[in-house]
C-alpha cells in the first residue's frame, strides 16, 4: 500500500485538498463527514497549510487536526517575500507536522502558483520534503491563475513555476484555471468544478497506482512519465457511457484539450510521455482494442504506460501526460514580463511623483 | 167493620173533646227551673226549695215543698228523672217536681207542673249567703318525655295528678286503658296514684314504655276518678294528643375505598379506606372483609379490620398495601358487617386498580442509546472538523 501525503498550500491548495477529502467521503452532500468515512485507497495523510485562519475555517471536509495555521501571520497579501519569510520563520514546527504522519511514498503538493502563501511557500516546502525524505517521490500540482486575476498573481506565477522546477520536484501537473474556466463556462462555480475535478483525477491516479490491475501501473511508471519532457505535465479524463462504451474512443477523448486540465495538444506533439489508466468492466474492457489504441497513441506520444483495472461500470480513463511543449505558459511568462514591467513603472511613477511633491517643501521648514 | 171503626173514632173525637173542655176549665201547666241549694220557686201557696244536692252520682236532691198558710210542708228527696207527687199532685190541685238534670254538688234543674189556675211560678234566689263548700278538684294530665320517637326508642311517660280543690279527694283511681298497641309497656304500667290527695298536694307516676311500631299514634285521655267527702264521684281527663312514630334508629356504615387508578408493574400502592356510620346509632362489631378479584396477581395486605364500635357520626380510617404482580384490571371490593339495633346489617363499596404491564425500561434504551450514539458521533464529527 502506497503512503501518500498530500498537503495543500494557500487559500487554492486548501480547497482543492478539501475536495480531495469530500471525495473520499464518496459525495458531493455536505453532511457526508457525519455519515461516512473517508475511503482513500492508500494510506493518505492530508495537511492543509496556511497563513490566513479564515481560509482554513472555511474548510469542510479536512478535519481540524489537518489544518495547520502557520502563527503570527493573517495572509501575506500575496507578497511572495514575506511568505518565504514566515515559511522560513516556521518550517520546523511545519516539517514536525509532517513527519510525525510517518513515512511517505509519495507527496501531492497542491497549490496555486500566483497566491501569496501557496506560491512562497510550496517551494521551500518540496525543498524541504526532498531534504528529509529522499526516496520520496513528489510532485506539485500547480494550479494557474485566470489571466485577468492581475499582475501581481501573474508575477508571482511565474517567479513561482520557475521555482518549483528549480526545487526538481518529480515533475508537476498543471491545471489551468483560465482553460478550465473556458471549458466549464460558469464563472461563479468555476472554482468550486475545478477543484472537484483535480480532486476525482487525484483520487482516481492514487488508486490506480494501488491497485491489483489487469496491466499495472505503478509509482515508478507514474515518476518515469512525470520526469519526461519539460518535467511539466497534466491529466486527462474521460468517463464513457453505457450507450457508448468504447474504450478507444474513451482513451482518445481522455486526451483531448477538453479532458485535460491544462491545454495541450497531445497528438499534435506537444506530449512527450504518457501513462493510461482504463478502468472499467470486464464486459467493456477488450484488451486488444486497448492495446491497439496504446500502440497508436505510442507512435505519436513516443512511451505511454497502460493500467487496466477491473471494475464494475462503464469505462473510465485517465491518462498522465507529461509534455514537450507548453506554450501557454510561455505566453504567460511573456505577459508576467509585462506585468512585471507594469508594477515597475507604476511604482517609479508613484515615487517620483511623490518627490516631486516634496520638493515643494524642500526649503521650508515648520511654522508654529 | 165499618160500624167498628165509625165506633172507634167516635170514641176517640169524644175523648178529645173532653179533654179539651177539663182543659180549659182547669188544666196544668209546666216550667223547668235552674236551682242552687236554697233557691226556691214560689207557685201560688205553694213553695218549692231546692235543698241539698246529695249525690250526683246516684240522682239524689233534696226537695222541700211547703204552703204558706202551714198546711202542708215535705221534705223529700227526689231521685233523678222521677216525678214526685206533693199534695196530691198537679192534677189533684198540688205540686208534681221531677229533678230532670244535677248539674254540680250545688245546682240542678227541676221541673215543676202545677195547675193552670194556681198562678205563674216565680223563681226566688235564696237571700242566704252560702258558705262555699270545700271540694276537691283533681287534674290530671300525661305526658311523653320526647315526642320524636323512633321504634324502639324508650319513652318516659309521665302522669301527673293534682288536687286544685279545697277538699281532700279520695278513692282516687287512675284508668290508662287500653294499653297501646305501638308501645311495649316495660316497667310502671299502670300508672299507680296514691288514693287519697289532699288540696294542693300533686302526686306523680312514671312508667317507660318502647315504641314498636311506626307512624302515627294517638294517646288517648288518661282519666282520673275520685270523691268528695259526701262521696260524690267525680273524674277529670288529660287532653288526648298524637306523637309520631318514626322508624327504628339503625346504624349505617358508608365504605369509601380510595385506590391509585394506575399501578405499575412490581411498585406498591396505596389504598386508602374509609368508614362512616351516616346512621343514628352505634354500629358495632364491625368487620370489614375484602375480596380481590381476580384472586392472582395483587399483593393486599391490611385491607381487613374490625372496629368494636363506631359511633353514630363517627369515621375511622386506614391505609392498605398493594402491590402488582400481574398486569390485569382488578376490582376490590370490601364488605362491612355490622351490629346495630339489634340487627346485623352490611355495606360494600369496590374500588378497581389497573396495573400496568411490566415495563421494561430497556427498551428505551433501544431508542436512546442509538440516538445517543448517533448524536456522539456526529458530536464527535462536529468537533473532528470544527476548526
Amino acid at each position: 500500500m502506497l503512503n501518500v501525503l498530500m498537503l495543500g498550500v494557500g487559500q487554492c491548495g486548501n480547497r482543492i485538498l478539501d475536495a480531495v477529502n469530500r471525495q473520499a467521503f464518496g459525495g458531493n452532500s455536505r453532511l457526508s463527514k457525519y455519515y461516512s468515512r473517508q475511503k482513500f485507497p492508500s494510506r493518505v495523510e492530508t495537511i492543509a497549510i496556511n497563513t490566513a485562519v479564515n481560509d482554513l475555517k472555511e474548510l469542510k471536509f479536512t478535519a481540524a487536526k489537518d489544518r495547520l495555521h502557520v502563527p503570527n501571520l493573517h495572509g501575506v497579501g500575496a507578497n511572495r517575500n514575506k511568505g518565504k519569510q514566515g515559511f522560513w520563520e516556521n518550517r520546523e514546527m511545519i516539517m514536525e507536522e509532517v513527519e510525525k504522519r510517518g513515512d511517505f511514498d509519495v507527496a501531492f503538493v497542491i497549490t496555486s502558483v500566483s497566491g501569496g502563501t501557496g506560491s512562497s511557500f510550496s517551494p521551500l516546502m518540496i525543498h524541504e520534503l526532498k531534504s528529509r525524505y529522499k526516496n520520496m517521490t513528489i510532485v506539485p500540482i500547480a494550479v494557474l491563475p485566470f489571466r485577468e486575476e492581475g499582475t501581481i498573481y501573474l508575477q508571482n506565477t511565474a517567479f513561482c513555476l520557475r521555482e518549483l522546477m528549480e526545487v526538481d520536484a518529480d515533475g508537476m501537473i498543471l491545471v489551468d484555471n483560465q482553460y478550465l474556466k473556458r471549458c466549464t463556462g460558469d464563472i461563479a462555480s468555476a472554482y468550486d468544478k475545478v477543484n472537484t475535478m483535480v480532486a476525482q483525477r487525484t483520487l482516481f491516479l492514487m488508486e490506480s497506482l494501488d491497485s491489483e490491475m489487469l496491466s499495472v501501473t505503478d509509482l515508478g511508471d507514474f515518476k518515469t512519465v512525470m520526469n519526461g519532457g519539460l518535467k511539466m505535465g497534466t491529466m486527462g479524463f474521460y468517463q464513457a457511457d453505457r450507450k457508448s462504451p468504447s474504450v478507444r474512443s474513451a482513451i482518445k477523448n481522455s486526451l483531448k484539450e477538453v479532458g485535460l486540465l491544462y491545454p495541450a495538444n497531445v497528438e499534435d506533439g506537444e506530449a512527450a510521455r504518457a501513462m493510461i489508466v482504463i478502468q472499467g468492466g470486464r464486459e467493456y474492457l477488450d484488451v486488444d482494442e486497448i492495446t491497439k489504441e496504446i500502440e497508436s497513441l505510442s507512435e505519436s506520444i513516443g512511451h505511454v504506460f497502460k493500467g487496466i483495472v477491473v471494475k464494475k461500470g462503464a469505462p473510465k480513463v485517465l491518462s498522465v501526460v507529461s509534455l514537450e511543449k507548453v506554450p501557454g505558459v510561455i505566453e504567460l511568462y511573456e505577459k508576467a514580463k509585462w506585468a512585471i514591467k507594469e508594477e515597475r513603472d507604476k511604482k517609479d511613477r508613484a515615487r517620483h511623483e511623490l518627490n516631486d511633491a516634496f520638493e515643494h517643501i524642500n526649503d521650508l521648514e515648520e511654522v508654529y | 167493620m165499618r160500624l167498628i171503626y165509625r165506633a172507634i173514632l167516635t170514641a176517640l173525637l169524644l175523648a178529645l173533646i173532653v179533654q179539651v173542655a177539663w182543659a180549659e176549665e182547669g188544666g196544668t201547666r209546666f216550667d223547668e227551673f235552674s236551682l242552687s241549694t236554697g233557691d226556691r220557686v214560689d207557685i201560688g201557696k205553694f213553695r218549692i226549695e231546692m235543698v241539698d244536692v246529695q249525690s250526683i252520682r246516684d240522682g239524689l236532691v233534696l226537695v222541700r215543698v211547703s204552703r204558706s198558710d202551714g198546711d202542708f210542708d215535705e221534705q223529700r228527696v227526689l231521685l233523678e228523672n222521677s216525678a214526685n207527687q206533693f199534695a196530691g199532685g198537679a192534677g189533684d190541685g198540688g205540686i208534681t217536681v221531677t229533678v230532670i238534670d244535677i248539674f254540680d254538688e250545688e245546682s240542678a234543674k227541676l221541673r215543676l207542673e202545677y195547675p193552670e189556675n194556681m198562678g205563674t211560678a216565680r223563681k226566688r234566689a235564696s237571700d242566704l249567703i252560702r258558705p262555699t263548700r270545700a271540694l276537691p278538684d283533681l287534674t290530671i294530665s300525661k305526658s311523653f318525655e320526647n315526642r320524636n320517637i323512633n321504634v324502639g326508642d324508650e319513652v318516659k311517660v309521665t302522669v301527673t295528678v293534682k288536687n286544685q280543690g279545697l277538699d281532700t279527694a279520695r278513692n282516687i283511681q287512675v284508668s290508662d286503658q287500653p294499653p297501646l298497641s305501638e308501645f311495649v309497656y316495660l316497667a310502671g304500667y299502670p300508672p299507680k296514684i296514691k288514693s287519697q290527695l289532699d288540696p294542693g298536694e300533686t302526686d306523680v307516676s312514671v312508667y317507660v314504655i318502647s315504641a314498636v311500631k311506626e307512624g302515627p299514634v294517638r294517646i288517648p285521655p288518661i282519666e282520673v276518678r275520685y270523691s268528695d267527702s259526701n262521696d260524690n264521684i267525680k273524674s277529670n281527663n288529660s287532653e288526648p294528643f298524637e306523637v309520631s312514630i318514626a322508624p327504628r334508629k339503625r346504624p349505617k356504615l358508608e365504605l369509601r375505598i380510595e385506590t391509585p387508578p394506575q399501578l405499575k408493574f412490581g411498585e406498591p400502592g396505596t389504598v386508602n379506606i374509609t368508614v362512616s356510620n351516616t346512621g343514628q346509632v352505634s354500629a358495632t362489631r364491625v368487620e370489614i372483609s375484602s375480596a380481590v378479584r381476580p384472586q392472582e396477581g395483587l399483593d393486599v395486605s391490611g385491607l381487613e379490620r374490625t372496629f368494636f364500635e363506631i359511633p353514630a357520626g363517627g369515621k375511622q380510617s386506614y391505609s392498605s398495601e398493594i402491590r402488582g404482580t400481574r398486569s390485569s384490571n382488578y376490582s376490590i371490593t370490601l364488605k362491612a358487617n355490622y351490629e346495630g339495633a339489634d340487627s346485623l346489617a352490611f355495606s360494600e363499596a369496590t374500588g378497581s386498580v389497573l396495573v400496568l404491564e411490566r415495563e421494561y425500561k430497556y427498551l428505551y434504551y433501544i431508542l436512546i442509546v442509538p440516538v445517543a450514539i448517533i448524536a456522539l458521533w456526529l458530536y464527535k464529527r462536529y468537533k473532528e472538523y470544527k476548526y
